[in-house]
């Protein structure tokens, strides 16, 4: 249930205003395409007003079909940066609303220092291929546009109006990424690998909240493992920290406003804000040959491990995504690879998933309690932490400078900037002392050095390589469809 | 071992705060002359071996959220926390970086206004009068204070740490002795060491013992009879007064003190307004409880005293009165106050903190901040008391470096400065400002809110310690809005987290044995 997107849903009118990218990674559409846009050339809206003429931005309705053939129609999100937003026409004082990482960028030196991006570049390249941070990064981007559909050919068709209607409106394509799914329908239940061949995106948190229901409409029933506030996904719902998300308001009396719902903490504005989230971006190339290597020497230091075995550790899962416990969780046909477990009661000492796997550093769950009084707060403490992970790998490119190498669109969600994916990644990903390790960071992302595994009598010590490198990114707005709305009448800047 | 955790305090005219931020800045570069290491204080690491962590921090005129027009003076801190008792200390500071600190004295104003003979005689033109008393006389010892690293010498961390590094360093392959079990590869590790560090043989030095542990305990004992005895006075007072022992004024007192403090209890509660939050239980039906409870109690003392002729009945019942009473006080007060405005800070103002947070990978961060105190001598004594109270419970419970389920803090404390007008909060800590925040938070929101729920501009509290600080986007905006920047800050050994001190402090420790049963060696293998 933790790792079926269809599980829940929003209500009315949330189901129809919020995109569709939030309650749905359309899975069920294999292939997918990112166009990052430079809209410098095409100052104003009007770009949006065409593009938005030709092609629907998916909203969060339920599965889109077409009522002829019954088979799906194709699905599209769209986002912003700061600049993106500034370029449409968004006035300083709107803009000064958003969440300050997002005004600021991921490109901004705190945050590429807290971010360890600097580390992560690709050797041999020395800005960024791309953000919005003009001059900083290489091509500049403005927004993002995602296209979903079964087929590479039907995608295209489905496509193409929208690149028309942008290329017409002056809008150019800054870079694109090809993605893919790849479902490996090999083994039962099928799961989706990423380049090195681990099954990904099983663990996902769930939302709770007014606006969350189940498939049939009930309230949906809180999970301690798996639960977040719905408004740690999206603005204008109660967040963890007991209030609305902030996110951007209008006078009621502003021209456009009246396109937009009323805002949920003051009813004399409407919200620009309610129903959209925080979208990060990062592209991270993956050299699968170094990474195999890099194993493979790590599982020759090891006398009587291969490399598999490494890798195992390195993620935390085995290849098919079965967490590494003396007793992995059930899973099942629906939701692939059992999710409920915990750390404290089952594996305190890291002795089947090591402490400073990269699963046990993305979420540790309970294991972080230093007693077993304190497990349930240290979980729920987690759990104020959380991403909805919504990435696809693409296909290889060449990069200039750092060669040719398929990789990770990571994309995830959020409505705390700050408090969610940048924490993950400063606190727990690349925290050289994350749990009661030393030196050491994640041996997945993070770069070259020792990984603990560990073992009784002795940890295991290997050396990690690095091999996943931080190309590109940027922190988007995805704005809700009545913001859309709203951002394709802006008057010209 | 006793460490010292202090600020010395000094105000600064307005017109002078910026030449001192520039002197302080100054003195860092001529402290730190390695361009290749800009954090490497050379001087203070190597000539001050007692000194943890050090910090010189000036707060500018607006130091304080919610300052509004009220008249608040830059102040200039110097915090230091270290080994051994403040003379020695002071008296090597002076030996090393003496004068440079009587040019930023120069910068300061007299503490006394414009007569402070002591001031004036240690800052006159080429005075060469020690500077010691002045420190002395200035500092600020807490009012509550955590040490994480608590009976941990700052030398004996290094050595630890140099220990540590040198047995991962020797371990050999893990292949080879797999098979041998944990206590060989002790005793295998213990004699390739014990070569380079023949202090192993000495037996390990607890770094709490057994006395101080004890003094903790009475310390909070006494502190909490005290209170109770406190509370319970003006009761058995009144009835020890006015009423014969056994008669029924004892008895009428105890009842009314309980229906009095009851109501007022029960009128306070916020029914209705409690808002439910996410993941948090609605509280009215508890307050319903307490309430109905405290009623139903109320008629018990009363029948008890008179039943039973116990005048003694009076202590339990005086206690709990006044703890009522005080609580639906401050509950009025807390009602009255006006909201705060939310805290908004200046994104260049945070983006100027940030410059000199993350500065370690690894290890710790610094926070300074002041805040203004609420006015009324209500305020004053409840910030008072639970400060103290705290204390007297980290001394007493936090021996291994845990505050709570947190144990990310080296040395942090609360100082009331300013007159009593003002609240000062220094903290050094592992990991980044937001996590740091985020552990308040998510661990520890009551305590903080016991202590900042009655300075000016915090998210509001109820009852002293609920809400407050878990608002937590509003609390995160009101600490950036009152910190100032960690220009000046020394840290004795940056890269090394609490977890991690306490981890190599273990194999130390376990070293330190002969020999190690099977079981203790397992488990001493496990922070290799």
């Amino acid at each position: 249930m933790a790792n079926d997107p269809g599980s829940w849903r929003l209500k009315p009118p949330h189901d129809v205003n919020a995109q569709g990218l939030i309650v749905s990674p359309f899975s069920y559409l294999e292939a997918a395409h990112a166009y990052l846009l430079d809209t410098s050339g095409a100052l104003g809206s009007g770009w949006l007003k065409s593009l938005r003429a030709v092609l629907a931005i998916t909203d969060a309705n339920g599965k889109d079909v077409d009522p002829v053939t019954g088979k799906p129609n194709g699905c599209a999100a769209l986002a912003f940066t700061a600049g993106g937003l500034s370029n449409l026409g968004v006035s300083t004082e709107i803009l000064g609303q958003f969440a300050q990482p997002f005004i600021d960028g991921m490109h901004e030196p705190a945050r590429r220092k807290r971010l360890a991006d600097d580390q992560l570049a690709p050797p041999g390249r020395t800005q960024p291929f791309w953000g919005d941070s003009g001059g900083a990064c290489e091509h500049p981007v403005h927004a993002a546009l995602l296209l979903y559909h079964e087929t590479p050919g039907q995608l295209e068709v489905y496509g193409a109006p929208g690149l028309a209607a942008l290329a017409a409106s002056g809008v150019k394509i800054a870079h694109e990424l090809r993605l893919s799914l790849k479902t490996d329908m090999s083994v039962h239940p099928p799961v989706v690998r990423e380049n090195f061949g681990f099954a990904d995106g099983i663990s996902q948190p769930v939302p709770c909240g007014d606006a969350i229901v189940t498939k049939k409409g009930q309230a949906y029933p809180r999970n301690p493992l798996h639960s977040i506030a719905a408004g740690d996904l999206m603005i204008g719902h109660v967040n963890a920290h007991g209030e609305p998300a902030p996110g951007p308001d209008l006078l009621a009396n502003a021209p456009g406003a009246t396109l937009l719902p009323v805002s949920p903490v003051d009813a004399t504005k409407r919200s620009l804000g309610l129903d959209g989230s925080y979208l990060v971006m990062r592209e991270l190339s993956q050299d699968v040959d170094a990474f195999w290597t890099s194993m493979q020497s790590a599982a020759k230091s090891l006398k009587g491990r291969d490399a598999t075995w490494v890798a195992e550790r390195v993620v935390g899962r085995d290849i098919n995504g079965v967490i590494l416990a003396e007793n992995p969780p059930p899973g099942d046909d629906e939701d692939g690879p059992g999710n409920d477990f915990r750390f404290w009661d089952d594996d305190r000492d890291g002795l089947h998933c090591p402490l400073g796997s990269h699963i046990r550093r993305a979420n540790p769950r309970d294991g972080l309690a230093p007693t077993v009084g304190t497990k349930a707060t240290l979980l729920h403490a987690v759990n104020n932490h959380r991403i909805l992970r919504r990435g696809r790998k693409y296909e290889a490119y060449a990069v200039p400078g750092a060669g040719e190498q398929p990789g990770l669109l990571f994309l995830c969600l959020n409505t705390d900037l700050e408090r969610q994916f940048e924490f993950i990644q400063q606190t727990w990903l690349l925290n050289p002392s994350f749990a009661s390790l030393f030196n050491e960071r994640d041996p997945l992302l993070g770069p070259a050095g020792p990984f603990t595994v560990q073992a009784e009598p002795l940890r295991l010590r290997p050396a990690i390589d690095t091999f996943i490198r931080f190309v590109g990114g940027e922190y988007f707005y995805l704005p809700s469809i009545s913001a859309l709305a709203y951002l394709s009448e802006l008057a010209s800047p | 071992m006793q460490q010292t955790i202090v600020s010395v305090v000094l105000p600064v005219s307005a017109d002078k705060a910026a030449a001192l931020q520039d002197a302080i800045d100054a003195l860092r570069a001529k402290l730190t002359p390695n361009p290749a290491a800009p954090d490497d204080f050379v001087l203070l690491r190597e000539n001050l071996p007692t000194l943890h962590f050090m910090s010189l921090l000036v707060f500018g005129p607006r130091a304080g959220v919610g300052a509004g027009d009220a008249d608040v003076s830059p102040l200039f801190v110097m915090e230091a926390n270290f080994d051994g008792l403040p003379g020695p200390f002071w008296a090597e500071l002076e030996a090393q970086i003496g004068p440079d600190l009587r040019d930023l004295l120069r910068l300061c104003a007299a503490p006394r206004g414009s007569v402070d003979r002591m001031f004036d005689a240690i800052t006159a033109p080429g005075s060469r009068a020690p500077i010691a008393p002045l420190l002395d006389r200035q500092s600020v010892f807490p009012e509550a204070s955590h040490a994480g690293v608590r009976g941990l010498g700052r030398n004996r961390i290094l050595w630890h740490n140099a220990l540590f590094q040198a047995a991962e360093a020797a371990l050999p392959p893990p292949d080879e002795v797999l098979s041998e079990g944990a206590a060989a590869i002790h005793a295998w590790l213990r004699a390739r060491l014990l070569p380079a560090f023949p202090w192993l043989d000495q037996p390990y030095e607890r770094p709490f013992t057994a006395a101080e542990q004890t003094a903790a305990t009475r310390h909070l004992v006494l502190f909490g009879v005290a209170a109770l005895v406190v509370a319970a006075l003006p009761w058995v007072g009144l009835a020890l007064l006015f009423g014969r022992p056994h008669g029924h004024l004892a008895a009428d007192l105890a009842t009314l003190a309980f229906l009095t403090g009851a109501v007022c209890m029960t009128a306070m509660t916020d029914i209705g307004d409690l808002p439910t939050l996410a993941g948090r239980k609605s509280m009215p039906d508890l307050w319903w409880q307490v309430g109905g409870g405290l009623l139903l109690l109320a008629v018990v003392p009363g029948f008890l005293v008179r039943g039973f002729g116990a005048w003694w009945l009076l202590v339990p019942a005086g206690i709990i009165a006044s703890a009522l009473l005080l609580v639906a006080a401050l509950r009025t007060r807390e009602k009255r106050d006006p909201v705060p405005a939310d805290s908004v800070p200046d994104p260049a103002e945070v983006l100027a903190l940030q410059d000199f947070e993350d500065v370690h990978v690894a290890g710790a961060d610094h926070m300074a901040s002041v805040v203004i105190i609420k006015g009324g001598w209500l305020r004053g004594f409840i910030l008072r008391f639970a400060m103290r109270a705290l204390y007297a419970l980290l001394r007493a419970t936090a021996a291994d470096g845990y505050l709570g389920s947190m144990r990310t803090i080296h040395f942090a404390h609360w100082g009331i400065v300013d007159g009593g007008k003002r609240l000062l909060f220094l903290s050094n800590f592992d990991g980044s400002w937001e996590s740091y925040l985020d552990d308040f938070i998510e661990k520890a929101h009551a305590g903080l809110t016991l202590a900042w729920g009655n300075c000016l501009g915090f998210p509001p509290p109820r009852y002293c310690a609920l809400d407050g600080a878990t608002q937590g986007r509003k609390f995160k905006n009101w600490a950036r809005c009152s910190m100032t920047q960690s220009r000046f800050w020394y840290a004795a050994y940056p890269n090394l987290t609490v977890n991690q001190i306490w981890r190599q402090a273990r194999v130390v420790q376990g070293l330190s044995a002969p020999s190690l049963s099977a079981e203790q060696a397992l488990i001493w293998a496990k922070d290799l």
